[in-house]
Order: structure tokens, then sequence, then C-alpha cells
């Protein structure tokens, strides 16, 4: 399906396009965003499976939405809003699988620095994955949307529905959270001692 | 001694996200602080670690399935009267009302069904997508359970009247709208149930089917009078 001719379409025209009837407007807007939606999926729910049904799930539904899509947030930022909240509604319906150090989600590190080189970024890999699995839906949800997918503060906040003073606490919780799973930093403290950071 | 306010900004000052007042207050502070430089540290390596997860690409064949559910989706409906034979030998099929005992004057069989004089009508409910989940989730796997439908039967009065004209027509929406989900998949879809309901408003078809073989998955289709996908919820088992 030729979707060529929409290359450096912005978004807001796509949209247009696909709202006054050409259907290969939506396929142009898949191909943009299938990976996106995918990566979120993936980081949120930790397993492939479960993104590629949410992955389904988003693009069906924008399928419908965007026929009545206001133009109000971007399109961008409305995918991402989907996506987080797809993967969220998947794994509140049924205990999130564990991920599994090697298998489930395939870390494919670069090859060039060699084998053992490879092998052990591909674990560390699956062990920030593991990491970011167990932190609680709102902090992964940040963390995915600012470190993975670059968001700038303002638009997590759009995304997500909250003030940006929230996302700033948010972000700087999940990071802290994160970085004690991982060891670059100190366990917490018990309360009232000096530690690096307080609840 | 490390300063409060700066320590929780460090985040933010990381990502480059304060204003320039709040980052000259950091950049003041960060060389003579030991306390908030080594949490500073452990933040950036932190963020590091995340930036450096390799980019998740989707398989192959996730690809070619979202690419083959969204034309399921969308693909107009074909012939009013396709082939039942494209539901599959052991298809349960379950119209889940049919007795219209009123007539109003409407062209629609989904208006029709969904008429107030109609008592056997399926579902007065109005549904939005989290009340559609949640009848989806009350599907289990092994087909006929589920929430019971206000006066679902079969119609007694089929071959008389109208109201079997009505019934062969709701008869025709589902079976042209189901063929449109069927086209271009080759999973076994056995349908467990379905019934006119409202979606946000809009008078729709609900239909509900076991998917695979052996049944791994159920999904809920809901459908405009023309076929149109107005919510799609899939649940694993």
């Amino acid at each position: 399906m030729d979707v060529s001719r929409f290359e450096g379409t912005s978004d807001e025209a796509l949209v247009s396009s696909y709202v006054g009837g050409d259907g290969r407007a939506f396929d142009a807007i898949v191909d943009r965003y299938e990976r996106r939606v995918y990566a979120v999926a993936l980081r949120m729910t930790g397993n492939p499976d479960d993104a590629r049904d949410v992955t389904q799930d988003v693009f069906i539904s924008a399928l419908r939405s965007l026929k009545r899509f206001r133009g109000d947030s971007q399109l961008s930022t409305w995918l991402h809003r989907v996506a987080v909240n797809a993967s969220l509604d998947l794994g509140r319906k049924r205990s999130r699988r564990k991920t599994s150090p090697l298998d489930e989600v395939h870390e494919t590190a670069d090859p060039s620095p060699g084998p053992d080189e490879h092998a052990e970024a591909a674990i560390r890999a699956a062990e920030v994955q593991r990491a970011l699995a167990e932190l609680s839906d709102e902090h992964r949800a940040v963390l995915v949307l600012h470190d993975l997918q670059q968001l700038g503060y303002p638009e997590i906040a759009e995304a997500l529905g909250v003030p940006v003073g929230t996302i700033k606490s948010r972000i700087h919780r999940a990071r802290a959270e994160m970085a004690r799973k991982l060891g670059h930093l100190r366990p917490r403290e018990p309360e009232g001692s000096e530690g690096p950071l307080t609840p | 001694m490390m300063d409060a306010h700066v320590r929780d900004l460090l985040s933010a000052y990381l990502d480059d996200e304060l204003a320039s007042d709040e980052r000259a207050q950091v950049d003041a502070h960060l060389p003579s602080c030991a306390d908030c430089s080594s949490l500073f540290e452990g933040l950036r390596a932190t963020l590091a670690e995340m930036r450096a997860l390799p980019e998740p690409e989707p398989r192959g064949a996730d690809s070619i399935a979202l690419r083959a559910a969204i034309a399921r989706a969308r693909s107009r409906p074909a012939r009013m009267w396709g082939a039942l034979g494209a539901l599959g030998g052991a298809a349960a099929v379950v119209v889940a009302f049919v007795a219209f005992s009123g007539t109003p004057a409407t062209d629609s069989p989904f208006e029709a069904a969904l008429a107030p004089e109609n008592s056997m009508a399926a579902s007065t409910l109005d549904y939005d997508q989290a009340s559609a989940r949640a009848l989806l989730d009350g599907y289990s796997l092994q087909g006929e359970t589920g929430p019971a439908i206000h006066g679902a039967q079969e119609d007694a009065t089929l071959g008389r009247g109208k109201a079997a004209d009505e019934a062969i027509a709701w008869s025709a929406v589902l079976t042209r709208c189901e063929k449109t989900i069927l086209e271009g998949t080759t999973d076994r879809y056995d349908r467990i149930n379905s019934f006119a309901a409202r979606y946000e408003g809009t008078p729709a078809l609900f239909l509900i089917y076991s998917v695979g073989d052996p049944a791994d998955r159920r999904e809920l289709w809901v459908m405009s009078e023309s076929c149109d996908v107005l919510l799609f919820e899939q649940a694993r088992a």
C-alpha cells in the first residue's frame, strides 16, 4: 500500500485527510506510529504478546476515534495516552506475566563490542526491564514516556491528564526508585535518618 | 548539608525542564554539596541505563497481524447474503433476541430491535467502553456462560408476516457485518453471542466470539448498522 505521498505530511494534515475520507492517510498514520505505540506497550506490559494486543487495540480505537478528533491535542500525544491506558487496562485485566531475565523481552544489544559484551548488555537490559516492571503503573508510565519516548514534561502531563508539577515529582520519585533497584543509589534509609531522599 | 528544595529539583534539572532561575540555583548549589551531587549522579546513571535500552521492534508477524486486524475492522460490507459456510461448521448461531412483538414504523432492524414496544429486545442498556469491556470479561472461554440478556429467546413467530421480515432483516445485517470480521482471517471464530444494544447512544450490533483452535481468546465487536467498527476488545485466556 503506497503511502509515500504522505511522507513529510504533518500529523494534522494526515488526520484531516483521513477524516475527509482518505483511508490511505490512516495507513500512513499506522506506518508512522506503529513502532512508537509498540515500544510504549512493550515497556509498559513487559512482554511482546501483550504489546501486540495493545498495539492492535490502540489503532482500532483510533480508527473510530479519529473521526471525532477535535485536534485539541496532538495526534502523537493522543496515541501515547491511549497506548499507556490500553497497557494498564490489559495489565489490570490479568496479572502481568512476570518477565524472566532472558526470555520475555528479546533485547538485542549492539553486537559490535564482541560476544561477551553483547551478552552482558542484553542481560543488563533485561534487568532494567524487570526493574521497570516492578514500578507502580504511574511511575513506569512517566519513565517510559520521558526516558524512552523522549516526551517533554508538558506533553507527558497532557497525555496523562495531570498537572506538570505532578509529572515533575512523579518522575523524580520514579527515577529514584529505579536508581535504588539498579544500584545507582543506596537502598532507602529508615525514616528520620539523613538519606539522600525523603518519601 | 543538603538543601531539601534543590534535592527535589534534581530530576527536572537533569531533564533540562527547569526555569532558568531554578537551574541557576542548582548550578550554584551542586559543586558544594556532596549529598546532592551523589544523588544527581545516581539519577544520571539511571537515566543513561534507560536510554541504553534497545528500541523495541515489533515482530514481523505482529505487524502483519496489526494491519490485518485494521483491514478487517475497516472493510466495507460486501454482498448482503454472504455464504454462511464462512462461519465455520460449528459456529454457535445464537440469535439473542428475535421476537418482535410490536412493529414500530422504521426500516432499521436495529431501531426495531431497540424499540421499547419490543419487550423482547436484547438489551435496553447503553454501553460505553468500560461496560462493554466488562461485558466481554464476563464471558468464559468455555462458551455460553455470560451475562443474561433480557428476554433473549428464539423467535417463536419466525415465518409469520412482518415480524418474520424484520427477523430476516436483522439476520442479514448480522451476516453482513460478520462477514467483514471473518474476511481475511484464518483464525477460527465461533460466535458465542450476538445482540442489539446502544453503544454510546448509537444502536449497535454486539458480537462476541471465541477465537482460535484451540480457543485462546474472546473478542467483542461492536458495529454500526453499516458495519463500521465502533469498538473492538479482546481478552486472552
